[in-house]
């Protein structure tokens, strides 16, 4: 698919969830798909994730996501160096407006240990409740903890992070198991985490899971 | 007008629970969105299942938030629409978060976190 198909696509998308794309290209200096439909990985229930260049406000429904950054926010070192940036500029396609930033990106320390802190406190919390947490929802922080723990060690490479439905592709690839998710642990090089393998939830509870199970509620996601 | 239900009764235990659950949110850290989210999917977990056993009834998708319950609870019972306003204002600030913390998504997620728990204590302690 080429842009000019995907900002027709996106155009329709937008028309149905009642936005005006001759509007919002009226107040953006750049308009850019990025996640799946960026890289032709959607599935039907997939929302369309735009970064819009201007002055709006953030919009998240379960069909697009609007996330709005003012011009010169985008050329800041605390953008530049974010993770959504590294995933943009690797993978977005620019559907209005020139891209003036993308070479200056730089997946930052900053931004590394704020997924290393998402991904420690969210282990604790998931400890701490896990007793009371229907199956649903342990899958689903399940699911939110391996996508966090590859995007750090993609980080850490200093590589692009890919949409989700690739990284649940590389997940599959690596065989979709408890011992897959302690290397994926192991792999992330980083002591806490390493240390978090030997935490009762991760040692008892997650091998009891039925991973095929949770593939199953990915591809639902 | 739908009538509205009248709450199912909450044994001790229960009880207990969703004051635990409703403890846990009060101490999250609402500058971690991700351990924000286990905290509010622990009490929504707990809410569905004291209030809604048949789920399939209500929730057309798997594992609603925090704000599908409450906005069901405000549907079905007669839990205030002060409530849902911060249930979801509370939602927005956390998945702003993810992409950007700032002082202004903490304080108003700290804001309507308060109004959340202190709503549902409210209900909880209100007469069916």
């Amino acid at each position: 698919m080429t842009a000019n198909s995907k900002r027709e696509a996106v155009k329709t998308m937008l028309r149905e969830q009642g936005i005006d794309w001759d509007d919002l290209q009226s107040e953006c200096d750049q308009i850019v798909l990025f996640g799946s439909r960026a890289v032709g990985a959607e599935t039907k229930h997939s929302d369309v994730d735009l970064l819009c260049v201007g002055f709006g406000r953030r919009l998240k429904t379960e069909e697009v996501d609007l996330v709005w950054y003012t011009p010169e926010f985008i050329l800041s070192p605390k953008w530049l160096g974010s993770e959504l940036a590294s995933h943009i500029a690797a993978f977005g396609v620019w559907l209005h407006g020139h891209d003036n930033w993308s070479k200056y990106v730089k997946v930052s320390e900053d931004a590394i240990d704020f997924k290393r802190h998402l991904i420690c406190r969210r282990i604790a919390a998931m400890q701490r409740t896990w007793q009371h947490l229907a199956p649903d929802y342990r899958v689903k922080h399940v699911v939110k903890l391996r996508r966090d723990l590859q995007r750090l060690v993609i980080m850490k490479a200093g590589r692009a992070i890919p949409a989700t439905p690739i990284l649940d592709d590389e997940w599959v690839r690596m065989g979709s198991s408890c011992k897959a998710f302690l290397e994926l642990l192991s792999e992330s090089g980083e002591p806490e985490l390493i240390r978090a393998s030997q935490l009762r939830l991760i040692r008892d509870h997650l091998p009891r899971l039925d991973w095929r199970y949770e593939d199953s509620l990915t591809a639902l996601a | 007008m739908t009538q509205k239900l009248k709450k199912p009764p909450l044994d001790g235990k229960n009880r207990k629970e969703i004051e635990c659950a409703l403890d846990e949110i009060e101490e999250m850290d609402v500058s971690n969105p991700a351990a924000s989210e286990v905290a509010l999917d622990n009490l929504a977990s707990l809410l569905r299942k004291l209030f809604f056993a048949d789920q399939r009834q209500y929730f057309t998708r798997r594992t609603p938030s925090l704000y599908d319950l409450v906005e069901k609870m405000h549907k079905v019972y007669d839990l205030e629409e002060s409530i849902l306003d911060a249930a979801y204002e509370l939602k927005t600030a956390l998945e702003d978060s993810y992409i950007e913390t700032n002082e202004m998504t903490q304080e108003k997620a700290q804001s309507s976190r308060g109004v959340v728990v202190q709503g549902i204590k409210n209900f909880l302690e209100a007469e069916s």
